[in-house]
């Protein structure tokens, strides 16, 4: 039951009854790192734009690199560091800095460049409810982290260095969160596994509310979340056998 | 029993949530073994109703899924397979009541790699998926010609 790295290139989106429809094509799947050592139930990947991604392959207890670069995959040397065990989630900032959380401490690991430890991201400075659980994280473009704290009900928005900075609390309406994205316009996204629904709290907003229901129709228990670029919101859900990448629309 | 729990590599993402093990136990009393909420079924289909309603959907039912014995298959806290799987052999883990051997000599195994994706071997949910589909022995397809030419292409019309 591995998942595929697929790398789709996005086409330009058409037009049809007058919503926007976004076409993925298939450019490659990334079976092996250049050793030829297969991946190993990866269950998180990210890309930054500069041609960069990075798989965390879960079962091999590592992070590895690529570069995509004219239509072929080059990998480069692997992260595997003992302080990193199961990682379940990887991001990657502007400044090249690695961030992992691990399946197994539950801490968010901050990798260098070069592929060292640097340390655990821990949230400093928090107010009441101490207690953290990451099921997921993501970055801003300002490096700012996000982490859906599973454990007090909240996204933490920390600084670059994990210093608190807000939170704000799941809706009451929400039954369980998996994923976390953030969009161009600084909105938090959350996808509800349970319900089949996305919330969204806006840049300096308190609250969530739900952007989309009726995902059902379409996904049995959705566990991703993402926003590109063009501030289209993209759903994915990674099933048994396969995937369904949904566009919900843009922000 | 909490310490090799979250020893685990996967663990139940509610048990970790606000409401942790009330997510799925009742502290007070229950009639259901293990202070369940309900029956077994009824607290895992709190969540995963999907599942449950596949199973309603097939056309040929999965004995333990259909009578919710969900911990036949499944360990609900923690474990170091994916979906929470209680052995690391889907083979063996089917094989604890389906005694394919006997009847079947279809390559099955570690050493079997699935020609659609190199990366995974040939197991029993290559071809059947556990909680029902709507097709007779919830294969993934409406004919076994179509699901068996998925990997025996030269075969297909």
């Amino acid at each position: 039951m591995n998942k595929i790295i697929a790398i789709l290139i996005l086409l330009l989106p058409i037009s049809s009854f007058g919503a926007e429809l976004v076409r993925l094509k298939h450019a490659v799947s990334v079976y092996a790192d250049g050793a030829g050592v297969v991946l190993k139930q990866p269950e998180g990947v990210d890309c930054n734009d500069q041609s960069g991604f990075i798989i965390a392959d879960s079962g091999n207890g590592r992070l590895l690199p690529y570069r995509f670069e004219e239509g072929i995959v080059k990998p480069a040397k692997e992260i595997k560091i003992p302080e990193l065990s199961y990682p379940v989630a990887v991001k990657m900032n502007s400044k090249g800095e690695v961030f992992a959380l691990d399946g197994i401490k539950r801490r968010i690991l901050r990798i260098g460049s070069e592929g060292a430890f640097k340390g655990y991201v821990d949230a400093t400075d928090l107010p009441a409810s101490a207690a953290v659980m990451p099921r997921s994280f993501t970055l801003d473009n300002q490096g700012n982290f996000f982490v859906l704290d599973i454990f007090s009900g909240r996204v933490l928005v920390l600084s670059p260095e994990g210093k608190f900075l807000r939170q704000v609390d799941f809706s009451p309406d929400s039954r369980f969160i998996s994923d976390v994205a953030v969009d161009r316009k600084g909105a938090i996204l959350l996808i509800d596994s349970v319900l089949g629904e996305v919330f969204s709290a806006g840049k300096d907003e308190a609250v969530f509310v739900p952007f989309s229901k009726g995902l059902k129709e379409y996904v049995d228990f959705p566990v991703s979340v993402t926003a590109d670029s063009e501030g289209r919101v993209l759903d994915e859900l990674l099933d048994v056998r396969g995937h369904v990448v949904l566009q919900l629309g843009h922000r | 029993m909490l310490n090799e729990t979250l020893s685990k590599k996967r663990v139940h993402w509610p048990l970790l949530s606000k409401r942790g093990c009330l997510s799925c136990h009742t502290p007070h009393a229950s009639t259901a073994k293990g202070l369940i909420r309900g029956s077994l079924s009824d607290a895992c289909a709190a969540c995963h109703k999907d599942s449950v309603a596949r199973q309603k959907r097939s056309p040929t039912k999965h004995e333990p899924v259909d009578k919710g014995q969900c911990m036949s298959c499944h360990v609900p806290h923690a474990s170091d397979q994916v979906f929470l799987l209680a052995q690391p052999s889907v083979i063996d883990l089917c094989g604890k009541c389906h005694d394919w051997l006997k009847h079947s000599s279809h390559p099955l195994g570690d050493k079997i790699v699935d020609p659609r994706n190199k990366n995974i071997t040939v197991d029993c949910l290559s071809c059947h998926r556990s909680h029902g589909t709507e097709y007779k022995h919830f294969i993934y397809f409406a004919t076994t010609s179509e699901m068996c030419t998925q990997c025996h292409i030269k075969f297909k019309r």
